[in-house]
């Protein structure tokens, strides 16, 4: 750590000294998506002068990402965000170390990317995602610092800090159809990402520290359109706990993670296979309409009904607007006895 | 008995409300009959996925609650 004139007014803080300061030289954080949450993480961690920083993304910058995701400007659009957030990061603090992942998080690479960082922060936005990384953090025994966000609302918390309580503690994932969200775009406020990415990049720096006190086992809830601010505690839940751990080693060792999502190729080859159902989960109304000889419509919630007349043995590919909900409808037709399912992993919109 | 209840994010636009008051006439009643009350009247609120806080704190389906309990409707977000 060369220069510490930069720092000089967080060092002066007793809690921190040239002790934190080189604690912070001396960490690893995983940021986890790099949109309206990881940027302001991003902005901040940085120039707190956290030595070493992963950032996953395996988005573009679009025009619409502008009003709220302060690291990007008008003429990166159609870049990689992870690379483009790292020149931004680099050009705040060339003193930073920072890898870049241009993908997105998912069974396959998690535990490769994952590695050796010490914290995880959560700023994706998907909820699949978001158990995913619990798993995964709970298999590794690393602390997840978690925000999402709402409209004008949004959720702090830090999930397994010092075996503290999971996201599953908070939020147990449930398997029945009815409790998919969909994918329609609710829109948001642009400063909100950026004030709850600013309390997760604060409780990251005090799980480096090791100074205050740590948002475990409560859930900050911010409300910016009324400022209101509460805590609703929670408890550990071991069996909830047990279920992320088992679930991420499973993940680690690869199991149950045969081909089973498809990218817009094998998509097509199947949609081109009679032998083979494309089921379209999406309600009537959703577009682009997609026909085929072998392709039926049947929205989410009827899929339940549907599934009694097929075989279980039929090969079967599923589809949506952007992958979610089909993947929690491959995860019930499994539990339901189904063998060969796949599903079309980025939706419909992806091709 | 008389409950203060609070709806987040999707719930709270399912409701149209971000709070409302209570009052039933059961003198206490487990989080799970609350909620089946709570459903009956706004019905697009079972097909959200959601955690219930009993004053503050995360509750499970057996909890009773009581007179003057606040009640909050937390679903998981998902935006980031």
């Amino acid at each position: 750590m060369k220069n510490t004139t930069r720092y000089s007014r967080q060092i002066v803080l007793p809690e921190i000294g040239v002790l934190g300061q080189q604690k912070l030289h001396g960490a690893h954080v995983l940021v986890i998506g790099a949109g309206g949450l990881g940027c302001p993480v991003l902005q901040n961690l940085a120039a707190a002068g956290v030595g070493s920083l992963g950032i996953v993304d395996g988005d573009v910058v679009e025009e619409t990402n502008l009003h709220r995701q302060l690291l990007y400007t008008l003429k990166d659009c159609g870049k990689g965000k992870a690379a483009t957030a790292a020149e931004a990061v680099l050009l705040l603090n060339p003193h930073v170390n920072v890898t870049v992942f241009p993908e997105f998080l998912n069974k396959q690479n998690a535990f490769d990317i994952v590695g050796d960082y010490q914290i995880i922060v959560d700023c994706t936005d998907s909820i699949g995602v978001r158990y995913l990384i619990n798993d995964v953090a709970l298999a590794k025994n690393i602390p997840v610092v978690y925000a999402s966000i709402y409209k004008f609302e949004g959720q702090v918390s830090v999930f397994n800090y010092k075996n503290g309580p999971s996201y599953r503690c908070l939020f147990p994932e449930t398997e029945s159809l009815i409790t998919v969200p969909n994918c329609v775009a609710s829109g948001v406020l642009g400063v909100l990402p950026n004030t709850l990415g600013a309390f997760q990049a604060t409780e990251v720096l005090k799980i480096i520290l090791e100074i205050g006190s740590v948002l475990s086992g409560k859930l900050l809830i911010y409300d910016g359109l009324h400022y209101q601010t509460q805590f609703v505690d929670f408890a550990k839940n071991p069996a909830a706990i047990e279920k992320g751990r088992i679930n991420g080693l499973k993940i680690l060792n690869q199991e149950n993670t045969e081909l089973q999502a498809l990218d817009r190729e094998a998509f097509l080859e199947k949609c081109s296979q009679d032998n083979c159902l494309v089921i379209d989960i999406r309600e009537a109304y959703e577009e682009p309409e997609w026909s085929g000889s072998n392709v039926v419509n049947v929205p989410l919630a009827a899929l339940e009904n549907y599934c009694g007349q097929l075989d279980k043995d039929e090969s079967i590919v599923l589809f949506c607007q952007s992958g979610q909900r089909s993947q929690l409808a491959l995860a019930y037709l499994k539990k339901e006895g189904f063998t060969r399912l796949s599903h079309l992993e980025k939706g419909i919109q992806s091709l | 008995m008389i409950l203060n209840v609070k709806y987040f994010g999707v719930l709270a636009d399912i409701t149209k409300k971000k709070e409302e008051q209570l009052v039933l006439d059961e003198s206490n009643l487990t989080v799970n009959s609350l909620k089946s009350k709570i459903e009956s009247v706004y019905q697009e609120l079972q097909k959200n996925s959601y955690s219930i806080a009993v004053n503050q704190t995360m509750a499970g389906m057996d909890v009773t609650v009581k007179d003057q309990d606040v009640i909050a409707f937390l679903p998981p977000f998902a935006g980031g």
